[in-house]
């Protein structure tokens, strides 16, 4: 039995009533399972261990992950920004939660870079962490941006948040070029870019793995985007009707308070 | 705890790091999608405009 108002398909490209898939998204996350499957056959079985002259032996597969990692929320934070100055001009539900949606995925991306780069660091440098240049901006930007979702949750008022948070995402992305220029602009211990020229320091299966992997970061992100982004739009069209209910509520109690007969206000389904 | 992984291979941490990675963003993937599907249950038919 399907509801009438919507064709959920068959098979693997099934959806739910009530989900934020669509076909597309489906689609495309049959084909991000397929690529995150090869891209650990080849990440930690196909490629070889590193064994240049600065060996970082099977240290090296934690790369395959902390680099497109990093990668993703570079453009998570890219996207966050763009959509805020959007907002700002358009002044449409869209943007923001565009741009909110994308600072989310952009902060677990973080997280994730932040984790694989303390495990690798703390096998090859012999500590967990160290204030040096690259990872105190990381830590910041990973600051910024919770703070980011902090200020979302703290202002009620719809319009006054996308606005303070619209400007937010802006200032924050400052701080992402200095991120990615650290290791060059400052002694770091952070080792430079690895692939950032027509002779990257790593060759074979190795580069392939490096690359695949932004590739499957890039597909993750945009699937993650797709479902984010249509919650995102279900939670405003849901505080956009609250408010509506609220605001007949408060119509309906100044008419009874006038001694006018109250309407009748159906809350039903309202919480 | 610092004797322990002190000792671990190479491979342990790898582990690590992809057991985080998968734990993370399947830990993710899976509250979006289910976030989703609470919120859209409480909108009326015609609002969910995703589900079209």
């Amino acid at each position: 039995m399907t509801s009438p108002s919507t064709d959920t398909g068959a098979g693997l490209l099934r959806r739910h009533p009530d989900g934020t898939a669509s076909r597309g998204s489906r689609i495309l996350g049959i084909v991000l399972l397929v690529s995150v499957a090869v891209f650990l056959y080849v990440a930690l079985i196909a490629s070889e261990p590193d064994k240049s002259l600065d060996a970082q032996g099977q240290l090296v597969r934690i790369m395959y992950i902390h680099v497109p990692s990093a990668i993703g929320c570079y453009t998570a934070f890219f996207v966050t920004a763009v959509a805020s100055a959007m907002y700002l001009w358009k002044r449409t539900t869209g943007w923001d939660a565009l741009a909110a949606s994308s600072a989310e995925i952009g902060v677990i991306f973080v997280i994730l870079t932040l984790m694989s780069g303390s495990i690798w660091g703390h096998t090859t440098w012999g500590t967990w962490w160290e204030w040096d240049p690259r990872l105190t901006s990381t830590a910041l930007m990973f600051v910024l941006y919770v703070g980011y979702l902090a200020l979302r949750r703290a202002i009620l008022d719809p319009t006054s948040r996308a606005k303070q948070s619209a400007i937010l995402g802006i200032i924050a992305f400052i701080n992402v070029p200095i991120v990615h220029y650290s290791v060059d602009w400052w002694r770091s211990l952070h080792q430079t870019a690895t692939v950032a020229s027509l002779d990257p320091q790593i060759d074979g299966l190795r580069l392939f793995a490096l690359m695949f992997g932004m590739v499957v970061a890039m597909m993750l992100y945009v699937w993650l985007m797709m479902h984010r982004f249509r919650l995102a739009f279900a939670e405003a069209a849901l505080e956009a009707k609250g408010l509506d209910l609220a605001l007949a509520e408060r119509r309906a109690e100044a008419r009874a308070d006038g001694g006018a007969v109250p309407p009748s206000v159906h809350t039903e389904g309202a919480s | 705890m610092g004797v322990v992984l002190a000792e671990a291979s190479p491979w342990t941490y790898v582990a690590a790091t992809y057991g985080a990675a998968v734990g993370l963003l399947g830990g993710y993937a899976a509250w979006v999608i289910a976030k989703g599907r609470k919120v859209n249950r409480q909108l009326p038919p015609e609002d969910r405009r995703w589900s079209s």
